[in-house]
């Protein structure tokens, strides 16, 4: 059984190795990228938020995150158990990973090697070493892990798992799952305050996003959805974002159709935004002043005007748009 | 060097006491009930060439949320157990279930055959212990029975009808041809396929009977051509549960016009294709641990596992009573990778829950199909509400 998860490096590994020893990518080039789950594609957009590329990658892209350098983009693919590092710049394959069971999402330590994973199909999280690619934790979570964060000190991983209704904790030191936390139904993504102090999770079922306090790892509040004219059945958050200054939070807010702008200190919706079929991937830009929301029921992008509350334009990329990277 | 292990010894001690995980303390048990040499689990006939699906237990069903639940059974301090009672071949089941009932377990699945489920709903007192038909579709246990211990997980049949009427509704399909077997249980279907018609404002035009054969003095009966020739319909339900006439309407009907019912457009609780809402991962959890496709009573039987256990962990319900008064007080949103959360109805213990409308490979719709709503919950525009069956709401 152990061996089925020995990783190993692709032959694509080795340009990339003599590449990582150039220099590191710069400034960013301002392209966004869209994994596309069911077409598996990342699409690519330029700054003028055109579709300039679309990129064939591996089987169900779904969870992606930068390296620390932003020079390559991890993308998690469940479908054929990879994880696949591309370049930013020249947006090719440089390396993968195989043999990770049904990767969602993951987290990167801040050490810059540690990728946390959750295997969706497994029942568990497990631990690469991304510039290895040696696997070197299991944990065992409930069924369907799905959000994974790492804290910025780098020393508790937050794992959900949409199935059992748990948020598990895992102690980076001793690499052992702490505590399993009681969630509302169906918790899917994290976003931690500024000062470390709460971490919201979504409750995709229960229509609400929770607040857990990370000092007591107990639940301290709770923010309902009702967007006006929607069902409570239909309010299914999924991907929650925080501004860096920890005001305001945004839930993408799926079969509601709408994303929800939250007052963090207030714990209430300060407004209802509609944007496409089922969103549920966010992403804010550096600057804060653009969300580009990933709409997985109509295949497109909403990207909203943060100060203004808007839609400034809707852009169509692959089928089931997922995840979003902005390169800046 | 000291120092720094010290201190790193005395933040996993705070660590531990702040969070430890805890021995279970309790254990919840979860009986599963059938009966032995129960016909419903025959191979079934192979004779007319009609391919059937054989019947398998829906314990498997059992099994995998047993499963799913553990980690959750972890947080909440307990350990759930399933254990399998099977009632003799000429056994007694109220006997079996009061025996069962006074060693007071959690939570009970019923396996078992439509009278016997009659039986076992009246052998328990209501409220001492919830007694949950994973497996009997049928509407008059859901209007007759209510008051009683029993739940239903598995969807009525009017709730399989009100979906696909709905659908046609939707499509602007509205003028039926209906052809209707003779069987029993095809009358049954189209009768109740003829409420969810005028619920949902589809016209049944024009009614067949027919039955199977090529007799050419019955060519009324038995040809798809002849039956469909004459009406003007938008589409055409099919009531044959025994399959050899069925199977050969789609593309035999004279007019470009679709099948929905018992073949073409199906109506059911769950499908090995469905490809939201987490479905994709049940399936795919479910197949590789017992080797076959989850029906729709392995679906309602891990769904009962799932609801009892979201009961312990956030109502602390642990005993019998607890977890039937805890289900009925819809609090818990019961995930059912449906995409809609679920709960029991008060007047016939029924789980509220989406129905799929697919083909053989894939899931075309979920009903609620959008626009029809209700005054309480749009899962209650599916199946019997309490203005149907003889009980009331309290």
């Amino acid at each position: 059984m152990k061996a089925l998860y020995k990783t190993r490096i692709a032959a694509l590994a080795l340009p990339m190795i003599i590449w990582l020893g150039g220099a590191p990518a710069s400034a960013g080039t301002g392209l966004v990228f869209v994994s596309n789950e069911r077409s598996s594609q990342l699409t690519v957009l330029d700054q003028s938020d055109t579709v300039i590329k679309q990129i064939k990658t591996c089987a169900r892209p779904r969870g992606m995150r930068f390296t620390p350098d932003h020079a390559k983009i991890v993308v998690a693919c469940g479908s054929d158990n990879t994880i696949a590092l591309y370049d930013v710049a020249t947006q090719k394959l440089v390396k993968r990973f195989r043999d990770i069971p049904d990767p969602e999402t993951f987290d990167l330590h801040p050490n810059g090697k540690d990728l946390y994973i959750s295997n969706e199909d497994d029942s568990e999280a497990t631990l690469i070493d991304i510039e290895t690619g040696q696997v070197k934790g299991h944990f065992p979570t409930g069924p369907e892990p799905e959000g994974v964060l790492v804290t910025p000190d780098g020393k508790l991983v937050f794992v959900t798992s949409e199935a059992a209704n748990l948020v598990h904790v895992i102690d980076v030191a001793t690499q052992k799952v702490v505590k399993d936390i009681i969630t509302a139904t169906r918790p899917r993504r994290f976003a931690l305050t500024p000062d470390g102090k709460e971490l919201w999770v979504s409750c995709e079922m229960s229509g609400l996003v929770e607040i857990i306090d990370t000092a007591t790892l107990t639940e301290i509040g709770r923010v309902e959805f009702q967007p006006k004219g929607m069902r409570k059945e239909e309010v299914t958050p999924v991907d929650i974002t925080m501004t860096a200054s920890g005001k305001t939070l945004y839930a993408a807010l799926g079969r509601a159709n709408h994303v929800a702008v939250v007052d963090v200190a207030k714990r209430a919706v300060s407004d209802y935004i509609l944007v496409g079929k089922r969103p549920w991937g966010l992403r804010l830009t550096k600057d804060e002043k653009k969300l580009y929301v990933a709409n997985g029921l109509s295949d497109d992008l909403s990207i909203i005007d943060t100060s203004s509350g808007k839609v400034l334009k809707s852009v169509p990329v692959g089928i089931v748009p997922y995840g979003i990277l902005i390169d800046e | 060097m000291n120092k720094i292990l010290l201190a790193f010894a005395a933040c996993v001690i705070s660590l531990g006491s702040a969070w430890a995980q805890s021995e279970p303390t309790r254990d919840i048990r979860i009986i599963y009930i059938d009966r032995a040499e129960d016909p419903f689990y025959d191979p079934p006939p192979q004779t007319d060439g009609v391919i059937r699906i054989e019947n398998k237990p829906p314990m498997a069903g059992a099994e995998l949320g047993l499963k799913d639940v553990t980690a959750l059974g972890r947080a909440a301090n307990v350990r759930f157990i399933l254990e399998h009672h099977t009632v003799a071949a000429d056994g007694d089941v109220a006997a079996d279930l009061s025996a069962i009932a006074n060693s007071l377990p959690a939570f009970v699945l019923l396996d078992l055959p439509h009278d016997d489920l009659v039986v076992a709903a009246k052998a328990v007192q209501p409220g001492s212990l919830a007694l949950v038909n994973i497996r009997d579709t049928s509407d008059d246990l859901r209007r007759t029975l209510c008051g009683t211990a029993l739940f239903h997980t598995i969807p009525s049949q009017s709730a399989y009808s009100d979906a696909l009427a709905q659908m046609i509704v939707r499509k602007n399909w509205k003028r039926v041809l209906t052809l209707i077997g003779p069987e029993p249980e095809d009358q049954e279907l189209a009768k109740i396929f003829t409420v969810s018609a005028k619920k949902f404002g589809a016209k049944i035009v024009d009614t067949k009977p027919f039955i199977a054969g090529n007799d050419p003095r019955k060519r009324e009966e038995n040809s798809t051509a002849l039956m469909t020739g004459d009406s003007d319909y938008d589409v055409i339900y099919v009531a044959d549960t025994t399959g050899d006439f069925g199977r050969f309407v789609e593309f035999r009907q004279v007019k470009p016009r679709p099948v929905i019912g018992s073949e073409g457009l199906e109506a059911s609780a769950w499908h090995r294709s469905a490809e939201r809402y987490g479905a994709p991962q049940v399936n795919h959890r479910f197949e590789r641990d017992a080797g076959r496709v989850m029906s729709d009573m392995d679906w309602s039987a891990w769904v009962a596992v799932k609801a009892a256990a979201e009961a312990v962990a956030r109502e602390k319900a642990y005993s019998g009573p607890a977890i039937s008064a805890a289900l009925l007080a819809g609090k818990i949103d019961i995930e059912m990778t449906k995409g809609i959360p679920g709960s029991f109805r008060s007047w016939d213990h029924q789980l509220r829950q989406p129905i799929m409308l697919h083909t053989a490979d894939a899931v075309i719709a979920m009903a609620p199909i959008e626009g029809f709503l209700h005054e309480n919950s749009i899962l209650d525009t599916l199946g019997l509400s309490d203005r149907d069956t003889n009980c009331r709401t309290k």
